[in-house]
């Protein structure tokens, strides 16, 4: 495999499995051509002003910035359902639409989702 | 008119998408029919992309034609302004404060090290992009808004937005004196409140690439030695999973290094 | 020969994917290698002295696997927040011989080394 996508579509808290798929992806950043792509409920993890102080869980927004060098989609009609395309999103990341996520997902060799 | 914050960043958000950006681009032209959009940028999604520019007020369609709207024209202008002379940006930014050390990640490779993640405030936006100058191994990444700077073995990141992060960090205080230093420098310029001239720019030399890369000369990528293999890398011809004996664990922390490096190349 | 990676994120019982993992490793282990990746919950999978009164003992699925030639690891970090001890050489006590607790870097290189890759997970 040259090509791995993570996708996650919950939410970024409330469970491990976000701040569990991003420490796979940083992982395997060099190793892989990695993508994280962020659908449904995942899209709440492209918010830019996060505070999870009061859950001592990292601020998963701040992770996305200190690895500025991993490519992060977020499926904008999944933004636009939840009432967030007004809202700040992490600096990191890239809007697409429905076509451009699924051949982000297509291309790669491999779909983890946890 | 977009004006609230909450407009202002519907329009960030309408223009991070990259077919978008072309759509908007290509509308500064003239006004065009959605089938000529269709055919220039492609027709995949283009009414949806069209409803979203539209929503934040870029532009406007009537009778099958669409344009950019006043403040469509507008913005796309100053975007073309500040494109041109990042210089003027400068006169407008204030000195900035570090206003927290939020969060310190431990670096994947090196245990040992950190990635810390803090604020800088006020914010300093497109005026980032006139600060590179100040910084020998510093590019601005119009991608995602920020500076990146490589000062030995860490590399920083300054957002537009006030975040800033650096990796391969010893401890807090390290982070503390490194965010200071970098603040200087920033108020420094600032204070003069013009830009420093643009100068010759220090290339990443294909000698520091071949600083970390295994120095075996095995010739398993193909190329005749890790030397070659570095100027390949420069130039985008192969890629640092072709290189088999940094895949040992013993190099895990120089593949860091070498892989935060690539992806600024 | 081919490589099969499967990665598993569910502790025992809560869903039937270990079992599934299970008979996937197995049918998959005539004829190609098989590594398995435990992340998250899943590292509760092959812990010994499992005793569910009604469900098969999920431990002792893993511990054929093992035996049978599939490489399992565990995540550290994971595995640690779960009280799950690690000696030198990535064995624990609470696990059967052949099943180690390594780090995360071990995922992407079975995922690079591999030509199919199976994430099951709810």
């Amino acid at each position: 495999m040259r090509s791995v996508f993570y996708l996650l579509d919950t939410a970024p808290y409330g469970s491990e499995k976000a701040f569990g798929l991003l420490n796979a992806a940083a992982v395997s950043l060099g190793k892989m051509e990695v993508t994280v792509g962020l659908y449904g409920d995942g899209a709440y993890l492209a918010l830019g002003d996060q505070d999870s102080r009061a859950l001592a869980i990292p601020n998963l927004a701040d992770i996305l910035r200190a690895y500025g060098e991993m490519k992060v989609i977020v499926h904008e009609p999944s933004v636009v359902e939840r009432g967030l395309f007004s809202e700040g999103l992490v600096e990191t990341v890239e809007l697409v639409d429905e076509e451009a996520f699924l051949e982000a997902m297509e291309g790669s060799d491999c779909l983890i989702t946890l | 008119m977009p004006g609230k914050p909450e407009e202002i960043k519907m329009v960030s958000n309408a223009m991070a998408n990259i077919p978008r950006r072309k759509m908007m681009a290509f509308l500064v032209e003239s006004e065009k029919t959605a089938e000529e959009i269709g055919e220039a940028i492609g027709k995949s999604m283009l009414d949806y992309h069209l409803k979203i520019l539209q929503q934040a007020g870029l532009i406007e369609m009537a009778e099958g034609k669409v344009k950019l709207s006043e403040f469509g024209k507008n913005f796309m202008e100053v975007k073309a302004e500040k494109a041109q002379d990042a210089s003027a940006d400068l006169s407008d930014a204030k000195p900035v404060a570090i206003t927290e050390v939020r969060q310190l990640l431990p670096c994947i490779a090196d245990s040992t090290k950190f990635r810390i993640i803090a604020n800088m405030a006020p914010p300093l936006g497109g005026a980032l992009k006139a600060l590179e100058p100040l910084f020998p191994r510093g590019r601005y990444s119009e991608r995602i808004g920020a500076l990146i700077i490589q000062r030995g073995d860490v590399l920083t990141t300054v957002y537009g937005t006030g975040n800033v992060t650096m990796t391969m960090i010893k401890d807090e205080a390290e982070a503390r004196k490194n965010l200071e230093r970098l603040k200087e420098t920033i108020n420094e310029a600032i204070a003069r409140g013009v830009a420093p001239a643009p100068r010759e720019k220090v290339r990443v030399e294909p000698m520091e690439i071949y600083k970390y890369l295994p120095q075996t000369n095995c010739g398993e990528c193909g190329e005749q030695s890790c030397y070659s293999f570095a100027i390949q890398l420069m130039n985008g011809e192969v890629s640092l999973d072709l290189c088999t004996p940094l895949k040992d664990p013993k190099y895990r922390q120089n593949l860091e290094h070498l892989q935060v490096m690539a992806e600024y190349i | 020969m081919k490589t099969l990676t499967i990665i598993l994120t569910d502790g025992p019982y809560i869903s039937e994917y270990a079992q599934i993992a299970k008979k996937i490793a197995e049918a998959a282990l005539k004829r190609y290698q098989v590594n398995i990746f435990l992340y998250l919950d899943a590292v509760h999978i092959p812990r010994k002295g499992q005793k569910p009164a009604f469900f098969a003992d999920e431990g002792g699925l893993f511990a054929d696997l093992a035996r049978e030639g599939a490489v399992i690891r565990a995540c550290s970090r994971c595995a640690a927040a779960r009280g799950y001890l690690a000696e030198e050489d990535g064995s624990s006590q609470d696990y059967p011989d052949g099943i180690k607790i390594t780090s995360l870097y071990d995922l992407p290189v079975m995922i690079q080394g591999s030509d199919g890759v199976i994430t099951l997970c709810r």
